[in-house]
């Protein structure tokens, strides 16, 4: 059915609502990619399986991911009367359980993690309850501040009434019935958002812009490139709230007047390749995308094209290339994109992350948006946090927060005792920040003063066992093998600082090559076509300075600093 | 006229130019190896970087590619911009230990050796081949094959190419002299029977025919000399095909003197012996939109005057003549999957189908290129606008494109006689059977 006005709004959003909260038991299970990887088909196979064998009668769901995949296979029960159950690390061996439990109106108790909104349901106290933490009051989800992320785990993400119950859709039914595009621009503009894909270039500028800017087609290109090793908070959104991030790149094409927008996927991403096909189908059903949306006459056509695993066609001006279908070498700007970009035309190339903050936007003001924050960066951001902590994971906080908060006590401080020895913030263009330096904010003028960026989100804890000479050689190849080779500072410079790389970590060097190390380096970023080349020596030239003894170490023995 | 200041100099300059080409004019040589003067920017090599102050910010840039504004201060040989040139020239050392070029280049800066290990290579990578070959010759035959430092120049899949025309144009700009396409071509086209020894001057496109008398000798032949006299340069250059003056717009039409147009508003250009063909921009405007096509099946064989395709959108239909005898040799398969692309990039991607041309030299005459192209098209704009006047009693804009749902808008009668005016002049008795989209799926 085609949603048309406001009473289809409605209707749909009480069908959502009856989904997301029925009256019999309900289980939800997990199955982004993650998931799957980790057996999420089978427990919901064996779901089935149980429920015919049992003839219990419980309404069964898929999910995306919350963002913390080694807690996956995840699983939500909601028994009647009582907050819906998180589950993590389910196994198939224990769905016979479950169902007994269920069918006896018990709470099961194997992987049982915490109890999402607790003090929403007026329910019948429980004794087992008051044991079980919140959603809120347990690592790793407390502290977060779930906005972008609020629905992924939770809801089904090829549903689209349980995404207009949540207040999905309002914001475009808002922009295309009672806004004039110039009115969405002046919001995002207020809003202060900024790029999110590790840029950090104010977005509302930027569309006001192409907006401005004359040629008979323009285009809205979501990056969905997500190369930057350890970051995986686009998929999870595309995954988890695809429909977020259909609203927010039809917002924007109607904002700059663009009719035809294309997500660049990640070839490597290929579940959420199908996936991200099958939901702009069931959106075009419902009269979200293609002609006519919400009955507004607004046209607007999305479809998707995978990149070729190259890691440079995340640049905005080598993705247009790419899909031009050319080899991906960035082009020299000027011409800006929004002048001339894909075939020519202006063009906004936008994040995943930086689109899916629109309907919020746009449905609660630029003025609420602006709250959250800090001066000059408004608004939350998706931390990928990996490395040597206990919780890695996906943490979505508000900008300024600070970082130690987020090592130590959001995602539970280094494991097995061992102390923190630096952390990338920013990976893999952000500088290794030593141990007694956490105590900074995180946001992109803090981190800049100390050298240091923080890019896409990625942050990478190392504890007292890793040797930063070995992961900055690490990074190295990673730039050597994603150079796309048009520019020489970069395909020569870099390469020879990997080759130097090797012989410090080998013992076949001295501070000589260090020198020399800092001369390409600084050649490289000053003098590079791209930011590839122009990012990749920083965090090199700031370990070489930081953490002197790790080089010592090798120069002087050829061992790492832990084995000297 | 742009005036700014550079190395504590003030001087002027037209609107488009570069600052790599105004420093030249004035005498201030900026070090550079991907640059050539008649083909567009690469950007690549990084030593023409300049530190350019704009607004209070002062940013490097590379000058080949830097567009003059007014007022900027850029300065061509600062401590910075030195030691980076350096680096550079060092890196390229390493790169062509023994290439006297990159020797040379190195020398004039400083550098006498490297310190890296020596890689032995002797192509640079400076992109010139492949640009000549691609933009102004506009063959394509050879490429970057790989990223980063694996990356190299060659053919597809590195088979011996059928698309080279041996013009020699790759050998002449290369910086190194590494560059041999032409050589490997010539060796195997000695092989070649008589009829097939084509001159490299008639594959350029310069003359319709002449068999090589000389074994492909071509630095003995007196026409290779004659043309390189002529050129002053590589002849490729004269065909002007990557020059900035490539297009122009007449009132708010675009045409492209790359290629030949037809009265019936369908533009030719030579490719690989065949003639590819498409929509100019004219016919794209009064349509507006392309959503569906039909198109005569590959083998058809055509005369001039018979319909060639028909074009439909904004709930109209255009047909188009073919301009010359040929057969229908191959269809765009890019349009096939997306007929949209008539519209959205006409002269580019947006081309319908390549003919196998019978006989040319018949229709030679009809065939629009270059100033009486330009003459054409503006006398079509003012009879398209006349038209309009006189029929709808609405005037178009003069310098803005027709608004893309014209086609919707105008009536059934107007759109007739728009059709018979501009696009189907006679009607031939042939029956030309033409088929949707989806049977050639």
């Amino acid at each position: 059915m085609k949603i048309k006005n406001m009473k289809d709004l409605d209707k749909v959003k009480e069908i959502g609502m009856k989904s997301l909260f029925p009256k019999g038991p309900q289980i939800r299970i997990s199955m982004s990619t993650c998931g799957l990887a980790l057996g999420a088909d089978d427990l919901f196979q064996k779901i089935t399986e149980e429920k015919e064998k049992t003839g219990i009668r419980i309404s069964l769901h898929q999910t995306g991911c919350s963002g913390f995949c080694d807690l996956e296979p995840m699983a939500i029960v909601r028994l009647p009367g009582k907050p819906a159950l998180l589950y993590t690390r389910v196994t198939v061996e224990s769905v016979e359980q479950i169902i007994q439990d269920i069918q006896k109106k018990k709470i099961p108790q194997k992987g049982l993690f915490c109890t999402i909104g607790s003090d929403s349901v007026t329910a019948m106290p429980d004794p087992v309850l008051n044991e079980i933490p919140d959603y809120q009051d347990v690592t790793p989800f407390k502290g977060q501040h779930r906005m972008l992320l609020e629905n992924c785990g939770i809801i089904d993400p090829l549903s689209v009434a349980e995404y207009v119950a949540m207040a999905g859709y309002s914001a475009l039914f808002k922009a295309l019935h009672q806004m004039r595009p110039e009115e969405v621009i002046k919001e995002v503009v207020e809003s202060g958002l900024r790029g999110r894909g590790g840029a950090w270039f104010p977005t509302g500028f930027k569309w006001d812009m192409a907006s401005k800017s004359s040629g008979d087609e323009k285009f809205v290109i979501c990056n969905a490139d997500e190369g930057d090793p350890g970051a995986y908070k686009d998929r999870t959104i595309m995954e988890g709230n695809p429909l977020k991030l259909f609203e927010g790149i039809v917002l924007a094409g109607y904002a700059i007047g663009s009719h035809h927008g294309i997500i660049y996927l990640r070839e490597e991403y290929h579940h959420t390749f199908g996936f991200l096909n099958t939901a702009i189908e069931i959106a075009k059903r419902f009269g979200l995308l293609g002609k006519n949306i919400l009955s507004s006459g607004f046209n607007f056509s999305l479809n998707i094209v995978r990149g070729g695993g190259s890691y440079v066609c995340g640049e905005e001006t080598a993705l247009m290339d790419s899909l031009e279908g050319e080899v991906g070498d960035p082009r020299l700007r000027p011409p800006f994109p929004i002048e001339k970009g894909l075939w020519a035309r202006p063009t906004i190339v936008n994040n995943v992350e930086t689109l899916s903050n629109v309907p919020l936007i746009i449905q609660n003001g630029g003025k609420w948006y602006k709250n959250i924050g800090t001066e000059k960066a408004k608004g939350t951001k998706i931390l990928s946090v990996i490395g040597n902590v206990k919780h890695p994971g996906l943490y979505e906080v508000p900008l300024g927060t600070n970082l130690k908060q987020v090592i130590f006590e959001m995602a539970g401080g280094p494991v097995n005792g061992k102390s923190i020895k630096a952390v990338q913030v920013g990976s893999p263009f952000g500088t290794f920040i030593p141990a007694d330096k956490l105590d900074v904010s995180l946001d992109p003028e803090a981190l800049r003063e100390i050298g240091s960026m923080i890019g896409s989100g990625v942050i990478v804890a190392l504890d007292q066992d890793a040797c930063i000479v070995d992961i900055l050689h690490h990074l190295l190849t990673f730039f050597v093998e994603e150079s796309c080779g048009k520019c020489v500072p970069c395909r020569e410079g870099v390469s020879r600082m990997e080759e130097l790389m090797i012989e410090i970590y080998n013992g076949r060097a001295g501070m000589k090559e260090l020198d020399i190390l800092n001369e390409l380096g600084e050649t490289a970023r000053d003098f590079s076509l791209c930011a590839l080349g122009g990012g990749a020596p920083a965090p090199i030239l700031n370990g070489i300075k930081d953490f002197k003894k790790d080089f010592e170490a090798h120069i002087k023995t050829g061992k790492c600093l832990r084995f000297s | 006229m742009i005036t700014f200041t550079i190395d504590d100099q003030k001087v002027s300059a037209e609107e488009g130019s570069t600052v790599f080409k105004v420093a030249r004019e004035n005498g201030i040589e900026i070090p550079h190896l991907c640059f050539h003067k008649d083909m567009e920017p690469y950007g690549g090599c990084r030593l023409c970087m300049v530190e350019i102050t704009e607004n209070g910010f002062t940013r490097l840039h590379p000058s080949c590619a830097f567009p003059v504004k007014e007022n900027i201060v850029v300065k061509t040989d600062t401590e910075r911009l030195r030691k980076g040139r350096k680096i550079i020239a060092e890196l390229l050392l390493a790169r062509c230990p023994d290439v006297d070029s990159v020797i040379n280049l190195a020398e004039s800066l400083g550098v006498k050796e490297a310190r890296f290990k020596k890689l032995n290579s002797n192509c640079v990578l400076c992109g010139q081949c492949v640009r000549v070959c691609r933009n102004v010759a506009q063959v394509g035959a050879i490429d970057f094959i790989n990223r980063g430092k694996n990356r190299y120049v060659g053919t597809p899949f590195d088979l011996p190419s059928d698309d080279c025309i041996g013009c020699g144009s790759c050998h002449y700009v290369c910086p190194t002299g590494s560059m041999n396409m032409e050589y490997e071509n010539v060796l195997r086209w000695r092989n070649l029977p008589g009829t097939l020894r084509k001159c490299r001057y008639m594959r350029m496109g310069f003359i319709p025919h002449k068999m090589c008398p000389n074994n492909y000798r071509c630095w003995n032949c007196e026409l290779d000399q004659r043309m390189e006299d002529l050129a002053k340069t590589h002849p490729i250059f004269i065909l002007k095909h990557a020059r900035e003056e490539e297009k122009e717009t007449i009132g708010h039409f675009e045409i492209r003197f790359d290629r030949f147009y037809h009265e019936g508003h369908v533009w030719m250009k030579r490719l690989n012996g065949l003639m590819r063909l498409g929509i100019d921009d004219f016919a794209r405007q009064i349509i507006g939109w392309v959503d569906d096509m039909r198109l005569p099946s590959v083998g058809t064989t055509l005369e001039p005057g018979d319909i060639l395709f028909e074009i439909s959108g904004n709930e109209k239909k255009l047909l188009f003549h073919t301009p010359i005898p040929g057969e229908i040799i191959y269809i765009n398969p890019d349009i096939l999957d997306n007929p949209k692309l008539a519209s959205m990039a006409p002269y580019e991607r947006g081309w319908i189908l390549s003919i196998e041309p019978l006989d040319i030299l018949r229709v030679s005459k009809e065939l629009l290129s270059g100033r009486s192209a330009k003459e054409w098209l503006k006398h079509e704009f003012n009879e398209f606008h006349d038209m309009v006047r006189q029929e709808t009693e609405a005037e178009l804009p003069l310098d803005k494109p027709i608004p893309k749902d014209f086609a919707k808008t105008v009536g059934d009668d107007t759109w007739k006689k728009i059709h018979k005016r501009f696009f189907i002049k006679k009607r031939k008795k042939k029956k030309v059977k033409l088929h949707h989209i989806e049977d050639f799926q």
